[in-house]
């Protein structure tokens, strides 16, 4: 890859497919997560006759080597690039297999697609939900890997709530079953800062912190484990608490959450 | 603008004949009443054909996909148009698909003499793409328990393409769907 903003030539870099979407009659407008040039809206022509171009399709969340051609400007321009080739290095076909894993991928990458901005490239955020899609592909779907990947998301953007010491003092957070909290206010709070502020269950916080902290293999096993292990109730009040802390931010409501709840008795372990 | 100037030379009658044709299209197109496919008619010409065979149907997600499969002149059964497949990032669920109508169709009254044969075959054929496979699995899992067999079309490495040149998805697939010989 050239360093830099791509500019008018083609440029081969790894990539990930956040969504894809008919533009006229077998062309495609295809949504993509890149390390060096964050999200990348392109488009693909012929996408739905070339196999040769894109083999395996083009299906959100498919990881895999993306050729691109910005238009003039680069990727400051704001202008459409066009998408010359995609090759998956994954067979991502296994979505398709199972019901509770195609609802959880096309989740992780709304949530990304919602998030970012063009351009705003992260590298670690791309490895981030390299890692979330693998995992999930691997291990199958597991709400615990939605919200590391959620809170993580969070940090890296710079929006998440404080949740290990007081966001208005930095002081330590009484000990106790709950936890003062106000997210007008930045997060956790202290006694002296979080008069009239809502309790929330310390248990609850301290799976997001579990969650959060966690970078080698085993200790994000072990956290997946520990959140899994968890009553249900807490497990929704992580969710909804998580969920409550992404939703300002968000343009829209993500479809691919109602998609959880029109599966019905189909729908994926969400909490 | 190529279109307005051909328009500009054509026969007045003929663009009179033209507009009147697009006009009606709204009016006359309607959806099958059986298999969801558009039809000028109450019941489309593959329904009401009883020289099909009824037993077998093959479930595609849009009209497009049921002419190309038509044109092989290969499958003899009918048809049922789900009119989209899944898609989580469309906010395409179950419900907005044309499935009910497909369970209408499964459910035969056996003391209707005049009824047609009871369906023994489903063959899904959705694009093999992650939407359409989603689709067939959740079709597969709605119908299997009611009795009725339920099959996906084939999918792998392309007629007349070479092995050497083919993806990891393609490849992994035609592996997993391989046939005794």
């Amino acid at each position: 890859m050239r360093g830099g903003g791509w500019t008018s030539g083609s440029e081969r870099t790894p990539a990930v497919i956040l969504a894809t979407r008919g533009l006229g009659e077998a062309d495609l407008l295809v949504v993509l997560l890149t390390p060096g040039q964050g999200k990348v809206r392109a488009a693909a022509r012929h996408a739905r006759k070339s196999r040769r171009r894109f083999p395996g399709g083009l299906s959100g969340g498919a990881v895999g080597e993306a050729t691109v051609a910005m238009r003039g400007g680069g990727s400051s321009g704001g202008g459409l690039a066009r998408l010359e080739a995609f090759t998956p290095v994954r067979d991502h076909g296994a979505l398709g297999r199972d019901l509770s894993r195609f609802a959880h991928v096309a989740y992780l990458c709304e949530l990304t697609d919602g998030l970012l901005y063009e351009p705003q490239p992260d590298p670690a955020v791309f490895s981030a939900l390299c890692e979330a899609i693998g995992r999930t592909m691997e291990h199958g779907a597991d709400a615990g890997t939605l919200r590391r990947y959620e809170l993580w998301l969070l940090r890296a953007l710079g929006l998440l709530p404080a949740l290990d010491g007081c966001a208005v003092c930095g002081d330590e957070l009484a000990p106790g079953p709950t936890v003062l909290f106000d997210e007008a206010h930045g997060g956790a709070l202290c006694p002296l800062h979080g008069r009239g502020a809502r309790r929330i269950p310390v248990e609850v916080l301290a799976a997001a912190v579990a969650l959060l902290v966690a970078t080698t293999e085993p200790e994000v096993d072990q956290a997946l484990r520990s959140v899994a292990a968890r009553p249900a109730g807490d497990r929704r009040g992580l969710r909804d608490l998580v969920l409550g802390w992404l939703r300002p931010h968000l343009r829209h409501p993500l479809r691919s959450r109602e998609f959880f709840v029109k599966l019905g008795p189909s729908a994926p372990e969400d909490g | 603008m190529r279109l307005a100037l051909a328009m500009v030379k054509a026969d007045p009658e003929y663009l009179r004949a033209l507009s009147e044709a697009i006009g009606s299209v709204h009016a006359q197109l309607k959806q099958c009443r059986v298999c969801c496919d558009f039809t000028s008619d109450e019941v489309c010409p593959r329904c009401a054909d009883a020289r099909r065979d009824h037993t077998t149907i093959c479930v595609v997600s849009q009209p497009q996909d049921r002419m190309a499969i038509e044109r092989t002149g290969v499958f003899r059964g009918v048809y049922h148009v789900l009119h989209g497949v899944l898609d989580p990032l469309g906010g395409v669920g179950p419900g907005d698909l044309r499935i009910d109508a497909l369970l209408a169709r499964l459910h035969r009254d056996p003391s209707d003499a005049a009824a047609l044969p009871g369906v023994e075959e489903i063959i899904v054929a959705t694009s093999p793409n992650v939407e359409g496979d989603a689709t067939a699995l959740y079709l597969s899992k709605l119908i299997g328990p009611l009795g009725v067999r339920v099959s996906r079309i084939a999918s792998g490495v392309a007629v007349g393409g070479e092995l050497e040149y083919a993806d990891v998805t393609t490849l992994h697939r035609a592996l997993e769907d391989r046939r005794r010989l």
